[in-house]
């Protein structure tokens, strides 16, 4: 419990109704998308940098940890914050103060809605290029903390990629701007990647300039579905190879397209060991000779069976199977665990069938939903939360498909983050001088160890 | 220390082979007001590592280089110490084509890196004019190359790093992996930081297909205000632009236009960029602006050619804007011509264009980082490398 006369602080800061502090509020801000839980002490709502300057000074003051939260849409417990910590909405700090048709840019404030941002670019024949999947709540901030990634991200990247300068409110109550429109031509250290991906514990993110993307005249969709693993690893593998870059290229495995089959009854072959869906975009004379290349790789990989959207209908159809699988697979068993592997793309396929066996060994359900494109596996972990038995075995087999992706020459998370999940496999991922060079980016930045402290260093 | 007391320390634990006391003889675009007693040529990280564990030991000043063609833009001149060069660290580590990712040795050469990826077709996107400039040096100062517009710069194609830190531990960061949040991305903070966080021994890079066809289109006019009109234009176009550039000389005024892309829609781009307005197809010889010029602007794409007017209008200004690349937003001028009088003039209207102008090495335009920002970077310099062995003078964080 935060003590009263901080409350009252944290008012004159915001003002009353932007302070939340009701033990039935707190408990619903205990929660972000993981299974992990916080114990906030209050709840802020700060609509403009000063603010955010005047809550860390106080925080400061009085040696209150912080923890900056979007929409809570985090997946692996970064947004739940220590016992009595101040939690940071910028849900409300949400304007989008600029769109750049000439500089093709954004700028924005944290709290701004993925979505919000591509509605807004649209007019304007530009689109925002991250886009994940839970872009119709997740925030800005959110996503730059977490370096999300999204359904484009083979072609277009991770939202880091499309980061040009950050406003940051530092631990110590600083602001500063980093990045910016010019080229660089005098020498300089470009602080603003090392705050993507930093999952909110470096500072707070209070502006962000980001680029925007030209949206491409001509859009082809296509799935084809395979007999093997391998074969469909092969076609992925020759299509990246071919130089054919998809904008979407996702691959579902058998587990994935019984349970959808069986949901949505949408006449999947339910005995194909795999389903490729693949997007590519550009002027027309290009997607019309991208589409070649695959069919040609489909071919030659033995698809059994594959089929091209002729118009918006059929790519609606195509795409169905994709949108059902969270949930189809919410029908297997109540709970689950995602799994945020990578792998180099040329181990994809022996990587998914590494977890097949995984799966077979510990006679367990695992669906294989990959971002095929980005050697980006979600392996599904299905069992019973009531059957303390079913929750060991599972922990046992996610330990191994962990190790198996490290002998892959993959690692352990490639888009949800780290956050309080992860943390015990760090040490598997880097050495321990790799872990300490981190620490002391974390010291230098945070010395008091006050902003989201507890997750991502082990 | 002095000199030989300093060699005798690197000899206890390095062979002689990788030791050079005649600097000037060895490193080509270092000029003589640079002077330290010793160049080591590390041949295996191993190596490197007791050289920076020696320095730390006997606090000896260290500065990483690698083909020293932008040494001198980052650090202030200097006598004594160790010059720490990449040349013999140049292998090929691990090539994974159906990856699309090549990890290199930070001493390989931009040019040898694109000869072992040309052969299947693929290429490193940060071409250097500098063939000879190493990856390490590319991803040390965040390098970008002409075509800046389509391709960025290096740290978009950094997956995984390995260093050494200041301190002489070998770090791992990053990987092989096209998309990696585990923790830090450190990978990140190292690209850039122009030596003073570590020493750069290995490089994972994203590489790309080459594209099915390159494209040059020139444009000439006498006519100023034409110029500006077609920048403003063609920036609008849905094209696939990978640089736009201009040159004045005498009186006319050169545009070059570079397209890549697949063969059949730079056809049809091409045709229209001719018939609309007035394009024909380009020499070999490309315009290439120099971002580390005696005077150069750099300006947001949206005011670029409001700074044009703005410096062709001011008095006395006769042939000054010399060239520039509009894609990457610079503007290059012929510093003969100008004085100190025309100097402050170009300084504010460039401030007024959230512009950069560098003038003989110094940023005369403001800049609003917030006083954190040094703050935060020397704290992190002082935690990662506590004797402040690495380029103690670094110009990247003075003040
Ligand atoms: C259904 C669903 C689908 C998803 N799909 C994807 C997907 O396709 N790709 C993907 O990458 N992720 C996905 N995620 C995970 C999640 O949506 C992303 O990590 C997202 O970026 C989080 O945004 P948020 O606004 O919800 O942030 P939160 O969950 O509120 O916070 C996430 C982290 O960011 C920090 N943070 C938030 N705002 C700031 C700020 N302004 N400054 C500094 N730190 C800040 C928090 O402290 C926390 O550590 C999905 C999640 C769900 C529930
Ligand atoms: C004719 C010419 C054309 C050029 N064209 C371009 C261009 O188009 N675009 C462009 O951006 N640059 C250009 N340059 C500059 C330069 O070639 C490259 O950009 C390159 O970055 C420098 O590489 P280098 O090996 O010479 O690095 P160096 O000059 O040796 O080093 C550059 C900096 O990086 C540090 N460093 C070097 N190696 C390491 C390492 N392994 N670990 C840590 N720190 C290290 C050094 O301490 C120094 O601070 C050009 C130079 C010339 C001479």
């Amino acid at each position: 419990m935060l003590k009263n006369e901080i409350i009252n602080k944290l008012r004159k800061i915001v003002g009353s109704e932007n302070v939340l502090n009701s033990k039935i509020t707190m408990t619903t801000y205990a929660y972000d998308s993981s299974p992990f839980l916080g114990k906030p002490g209050a709840v802020v709502f700060p609509t403009t940098t000063e603010m955010i300057v005047e809550i860390i000074k106080l925080a400061n003051k009085y040696n209150i940890p912080v923890t900056p939260r979007g929409a809570g849409t985090c997946l692996c417990g970064g947004a739940v914050g220590v016992e009595d910590a101040i939690i940071i909405s910028l849900a409300k700090f949400n304007r989008i103060l600029e769109i750049n048709a000439v500089n093709r840019t954004a700028l924005v404030e944290p709290g701004v809605v993925n979505k919000e941002l591509q509605l807004a670019a649209e007019p304007y024949g530009l689109m925002y290029a991250p886009d994940p999947a839970s872009q119709n709540v997740s925030t800005i901030g959110g996503n730059i903390a977490e370096n999300a990634g999204g359904i484009r991200g083979v072609k277009y990247g991770c939202t880091k990629e499309h980061v040009l300068g950050l406003e940051v409110v530092l631990p110590s109550g600083e602001v500063i701007t980093t990045g910016g429109l010019n080229s660089q031509v005098d020498p300089e250290i470009d602080l603003t990647y090392i705050f993507c991906g930093a999952e909110g514990t470096l500072g707070l993110v209070t502006k962000a300039l980001l680029s925007l993307t030209p949206i491409n005249s001509d859009t082809k969709t296509m799935t084809a579905v395979f007999a093997t693993l391998e074969d469909a690893g092969a076609c992925v593998s020759e299509i990246i190879a071919k130089g054919v870059i998809p904008t979407t290229m996702e691959i579902l495995d058998n587990t994935v397209i019984k349970a959808v089959e069986d949901y949505a009854k949408l006449g999947l072959p339910k005995d194909a060991a795999a389903l490729i869906l693949l997007e590519v975009d550009g002027f027309p004379a290009e997607t019309k000779a991208m589409v070649e290349n695959i069919i040609q790789a489909f071919k030659n990989n033995n698809s059994i069976n594959y089929k091209i959207a002729k118009d918006e209908k059929e790519r609606q159809d195509l795409w169905k199977a994709r949108r059902a699988v969270n949930g189809a697979l919410g029908k297997l068993k109540p709970s689950n665990v995602v799994h945020d592997i990578v792998v180099p793309r040329d181990r994809l396929a022996v990587m998914l069938k590494k977890v097949a066996k995984i799966a077979e060994k510990y006679d367990i359900i695992i669906g294989q939903v990959a971002h095929a494109g980005d050697g980006n596996l979600h392996p599904t972990l299905y069992y019973d939360h009531r059957i303390p038995k079913e929750a060991d075995v599972i922990e046992e087999a996610c330990d191994e498909i962990i190790k198996e992706t490290i002998n892959e020459g993959g690692t352990i998370s490639g888009e949800h983050g780290i956050g309080l999940e992860k943390l015990k496999y760090m040490p598997l991922a880097f050495s321990q001088p790799s872990l300490d060079y981190m620490k002391k980016i974390k010291e230098s930045f945070d010395p008091e160890n006050r902003t989201n402290p507890g997750i991502l260093l082990p | 220390m002095e000199k030989n007391k300093l060699i005798e320390i690197f000899k206890t634990a390095l062979k002689e082979e990788m030791l050079e006391t005649n600097v000037e003889h060895n490193i080509d675009l270092l000029g003589s007001e640079y002077k330290p007693d010793l160049v080591i040529y590390p041949q295996s990280v191993d190596d490197l590592i007791k050289a920076v564990r020696l320095a730390n030991e006997h606090k000896i000043p260290l500065y990483p280089i690698g083909s020293s063609s932008k040494f001198k833009s980052a650090v202030a001149p200097f006598t004594g110490g160790v010059l720490i060069s990449t040349k013999r660290l140049n292998k090929i580590i691990e090539y994974r084509p159906d990856n699309m990712s090549i990890e290199v040795e930070a001493g390989m050469k931009i040019n040898e890196l694109q000869e072992a990826l040309a052969k299947d077709n693929i290429f490193y996107p940060v071409e250097d004019r500098f063939t000879n400039a190493t990856i390490g040096g590319q991803v040390a100062a965040n390098s970008y190359g002409r075509k800046k517009y389509m391709y960025k710069s290096a740290r978009f194609y950094v997956m995984g790093l390995e260093f050494v830190s200041p301190q002489g531990e070998l770090v791992r960061v990053g990987g092989r992996t096209v998309k990696n949040v585990s923790g830090y991305d450190v990978s990140q903070l190292l690209t850039g930081s122009w030596g003073v966080l570590g020493i750069i021994t290995k490089v994972t890079l994203r590489v790309r297909p080459i594209p099915q066809k390159r494209t040059q289109l020139e444009y000439i006019t006498e006519d100023f205000s034409k110029v500006t009109e077609v920048i403003d234009s063609i920036l609008k176009e849905q094209i696939s632009l990978a640089s736009l550039t201009f040159r004045k000389t005498d009186k006319k005024y050169l545009l070059q236009l570079e397209l890549e892309g697949f063969v059949e829609s730079l056809e049809l781009q091409v045709n229209n960029l001719k018939d609309k307005y007035g394009f024909k197809d380009g020499s070999k010889s490309q315009i290439e602006v120099n971002n580390y010029s005696e005077a150069i602007i750099s300006l947001p794409l949206d005011t670029y050619c409001q700074g044009l007017k703005e410096i062709e209008a001011l008095k006395d200004s006769q042939g000054l804007i010399y060239q520039g690349n509009i894609t990457n937003g610079l503007v290059e001028l012929n510093s003969q011509l100008l004085n100190q009088e025309l100097v402050n003039k170009i300084t504010s209207v460039v401030n007024d264009l959230q512009g950069t102008l560098v003038y003989q090495g110094q940023r005369l335009t403001k800049k609003e980082r917030g006083t954190g920002y040094i703050k935060v970077l020397k704290n992190l310099k002082s935690v990662v490398d506590p004797h402040h062995i690495l380029i103690p003078q670094s110009l990247v964080l003075k003040e």
